[in-house]
């Protein structure tokens, strides 16, 4: 009885856990769901498209230029209409530049030929000379070394110092004119010989314009005068790549930044949130600390540019007109062959004729000499990679410290304590109980904050960057030891962002400029990724050295 | 095993004027007078004005409902509560071998090599089992690698651990058992040879048999080391403990050789808390 009971019940509530099509709970968690999936996709979205684009027209631009895109600076672009069924010679490295750039030509003709060059070779045995500065130039780059002056005379006329004896190759026309405007050189163990060069001839199928960077424009002008003479010629700026010393410049920025800040910051924060007594003071200063990320950039960048390039301490013997205070230190001395210019400069405004007063200072040239004093000076920086990487270093702090004293805050209490009750001093726990579990933590964020800011144009515009330079940081520093390093930080670099700002906005606009941007701005994106990867491969073999 | 009481809503009627302190045989190690404690700058006192002794070489076992402050008493033997920028000993003294510890010329950290501490949650480094061991010696400055390895072995045959780890001294410490993991940071306590070892509640996240490898070992330990301990255990410290005391909201009630309190308590108080009539 009581069984047929049950059953029929059952019969007419049939499954109990079937779907309750009255109630909404179910509907509205499908609601839930859709709104988080679309915002996860949104996200998703708009990501493809930017890296998307970045690719679609960034890839070609690179495959287009090849490496040429990454020369030191910012080149020019020309486009020279050449006619067809005109022979042209080029070196082959040129000659693929060429047809790199221009795919759609049709070039005919193509074969490989030598052309015999006529070269001497001589040495120059160690010594002072006397020759025009030019002259100067042409022997450094055979030569492959830089000369020091000893002396700069009238009409650019220099003394150089060859300190040791050289053995090197130049074209005969080249070495007849060095050989004719520098006649102090003793030059010995003269020969010549002749070399063959390779080249490319090749002829057009029909009249086209040409693009090349400047570089080869000058070559293929100076190995094919007939062609050339009334071949009708564009010039673009900026034009034809040029992105290595941007590249490179923001490198540097990046990495100034990243040691100054993770510094700064990690000491920082470990201060507040494991030193300071906690309070409302501590309140306010992590407030003023956050507030700080919310200052424009372009504020940082003349605060940089104040602050960093203007009133900064700096320790010189050359103190600028400009400098706020200046603390006096020890005293300088000369080198021996400045000091001996001096001395002459000082005989001869005394009256003594010059050559005595030559005499008189050569003799004296081995000693130095005290002639000034060094001082601390709040001049600043200047215009540099150092005010830079310290302006954006300014930047990043409050994302880094925050994110700091987020990680201490996850480091278990347990680990402190447990090394504060074996005896370990306070810095002890926390340099080997508390920060080691920080830092990965640590690393993640401040990576993310440190790409941000290694994007950012406005901070270093007035503080680090330049729009063009010839010379990558480490060329033509003439100093060694810790001068060299003091030289390498205090010069201006060229930086990726900027130079992305300057094609796109501060020169003529072509259809030959858009592509420059695309390219450049895939590089920088790279750039970024492999930064990412660096520190994401850091942090993984940081915690596996932990053993959790 | 362990009596589950409702410790937080447990009441145990009125507060005695006097604690009773019964006769304890030994040599003083840790001498606490009037010790009040505050972590509030002295508005209120957490404890309040505890005397009692405590014997070298022997356990000794702090007892009473939760919040009642064993750990606070506890962690004023190393001056951990010096951590606490508001916490202060308000009124009384402390003496260890003889010296008030709170003299200006003590060091915490001298302080804190002689009395080591073992935490109710067992603590290891991520670090490697050997590592782990070393912690304490290597911050003291010792670099030798062969010392070390001495230390560490010397340390580990002590906590009772070396033969289950002897041939991973190079694994993470996290891949130890709970109870292998208290008991290396028993060992790790005892890397840096103190005299007193504080423990609080070591075994209250272990299981049964790991407590009874912990216990074995604190009574092996009770050779060498002063033991304080803090257990919610009436079994655990009728079992390994030398004198017991009771404490009830921050007081002081009982302190007697622990075969003399559990039988024969003088308190009401300690009665009805160790015979479990609670509330
Ligand atoms: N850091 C602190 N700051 C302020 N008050 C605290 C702090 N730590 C503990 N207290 C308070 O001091 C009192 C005693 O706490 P204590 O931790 O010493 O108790 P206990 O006897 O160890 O309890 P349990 O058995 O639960 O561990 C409690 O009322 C607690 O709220
Ligand atoms: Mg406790």
């Amino acid at each position: 009885m009581s069984d047929k009971k049950s059953s029929s019940k059952q019969l007419q509530i049939g499954n109990p856990f079937a779907v309750n099509e009255q109630g909404s709970l179910r509907k509205r968690e499908k609601m839930q769901t859709a709104v988080l999936w679309s915002s996860t996709w949104f996200v998703l979205l708009i990501a493809g498209i930017i890296f998307g684009t970045i690719a679609v027209r960034g890839i070609p631009v690179l495959m287009k230029h090849g490496t040429s895109f990454l020369t030191k600076s910012p080149e020019t672009l020309f486009v020279l209409k050449v006619a067809a069924d005109r022979e042209m010679q080029l070196v082959p490295d040129d000659f693929a530049t060429l047809r790199r750039s221009n795919p759609a030509a049709k070039f005919t003709n193509i074969s490989d030929r030598e052309v015999e060059r006529a070269r001497t070779s001589f040495v120059v045995p160690k010594g002072n000379y006397e020759m025009p500065l030019g002259k100067v130039r042409d022997l450094e780059a055979v030569a492959g070394t830089k000369f020091q002056y000893l002396e700069r005379h009238q009409e650019g006329i220099v003394t150089i110092e060859v300190k040791e004896t050289l053995a090197v190759v130049m074209d005969q026309e080249a070495f007849q004119s060095f050989t004719s405007q520098a006649p102090q050189v003793r030059v010995t163990e003269e020969n010549s010989l002749v070399v063959k060069d390779r080249r490319k001839s090749f002829t057009l199928a029909e009249k086209y314009p040409l693009e090349m960077p400047s570089s080869v424009a000058f070559r293929i002008k100076e190995l094919n005068p007939e062609v050339f003479k009334n071949v009708s010629e564009e010039t673009h700026s900026y034009s034809a790549g040029g992105v290595l010393g941007p590249l490179v410049g923001t490198a540097l920025l990046v990495v100034i930044c990243m040691i100054v800040a993770l510094f700064v910051g990690v000491a920082a924060s470990v201060y507040l949130s494991e030193y300071a007594k906690q309070g409302s003071l501590m309140n306010a200063i992590r407030l003023a600390i956050l507030n700080l990320a919310g200052v424009p950039s372009i504020v940082f960048g003349l605060f940089g540019l104040m602050l960093f390039v203007f009133l900064a301490p700096k320790v010189t013997n050359v103190v600028a007109v400009r400098d706020a205070i200046r603390v006096p230190l020890w005293p300088s001395f000369s080198e021996p062959s400045v000091r001996q210019q001096i001395e002459r400069d000082i005989l001869v405004a005394k009256g003594k004729p010059v050559k005595e007063a030559i005499r008189v200072a050569n003799a004296n040239r081995s000693k130095a000499v005290w002639n000034g004093r060094w001082y601390l000076s709040f001049e600043g920086w200047g215009t540099c990679m150092l005010a830079g990487g310290f302006t954006l270093a300014v930047m990043v702090l409050p994302v880094i410290i925050t994110a700091c004293e987020e990680s201490l805050r996850a480091v278990p209490k347990g680990y402190r304590e447990a090394s504060l009750a074996l005896g370990a001093t306070k810095w002890q726990a926390i340099r080997t109980a508390v920060l080691p579990y920080a830092l990965p933590g640590i690393l993640t964020a401040s990576v993310l904050g440190i790409t941000r800011v290694a994007g950012e144009t406005a901070p270093i515009m007035f503080t680090a960057a330049l729009a063009e330079r010839s010379l990558l940081p480490w060329e033509g520093i003439n100093r060694s030891g810790l001068g060299w390093l003091f030289d390498f930080l205090s010069q201006s670099v060229q930086a990726l962002p900027y130079h992305i700002y300057t094609v796109a906005a501060r020169i003529p606009q072509s259809e030959y400029t858009r592509p420059m941007q695309d390219g450049a701005v895939l590089v920088f994106m790279l750039f970024v990724m492999s930064f990412a990867a660096l520190s994401v491969w850091l942090r993984i073999r940081m915690r596996s050295k932990l053993k959790w | 095993m362990v009596i589950e009481m409702n410790q937080e809503t447990a009441t145990l009627g009125d507060m005695p004027t006097e604690s009773t302190v019964g006769t304890i045989k030994g040599k003083t190690m840790i001498e606490c007078k009037n010790v009040s404690f505050s972590y509030d700058m002295g508005k209120t006192n957490t404890l309040d004005n505890i005397t009692l002794d405590i014997p070298e070489k022997q356990v000794t076992a702090l007892i009473g409902p939760s919040g009642c402050g064993k750990s606070t008493f506890l962690r004023c033997f190393n001056r951990m509560n010096d951590l606490i920028d508001t916490a202060r000993i308000t009124n009384g003294t402390i003496r260890i071998m003889g010296q008030d510890i709170h003299a200006s010329d003590v060091d915490p950290i001298e302080l804190r090599k002689r009395v080591g501490m073992v935490f109710q949650k067992y603590n290891p480094f991520p670090k490697s089992i050997f590592e782990n061991v070393s912690y304490g010696p290597r911050i003291q400055g010792i670099k030798d690698k062969k010392k070390l390895k001495e230390i560490v072995e010397q340390s580990l045959v002590g906590a009772a651990l070396w033969d289950e780890v002897k041939d991973r001294l190079n694994s993470s410490a996290f891949g130890l058992s709970g109870g292998q993991q208290q008991r290396l940071c028993i060992a790790r306590a005892i890397a840096v040879q103190p005299e007193v070892i504080l423990m609080d509640e070591p075994c209250s996240a272990l299981d049964p048999i790991a407590t009874a490898k912990v216990e074995e070992l604190i009574l092996e330990l009770r050779k060498n080391y002063t033991i304080v301990i803090v257990t919610h255990s009436m079994q655990q410290a009728s079992r390994i403990s030398d004198n017991t005391a009771f404490f009830y909201l921050g007081k002081l009630i009982e302190y007697d050789a622990t075969a003399t309190l559990f039988s024969t308590p003088q308190q009401k108080q300690t009665e009805d808390y160790i015979s479990g009539r609670f509330g």
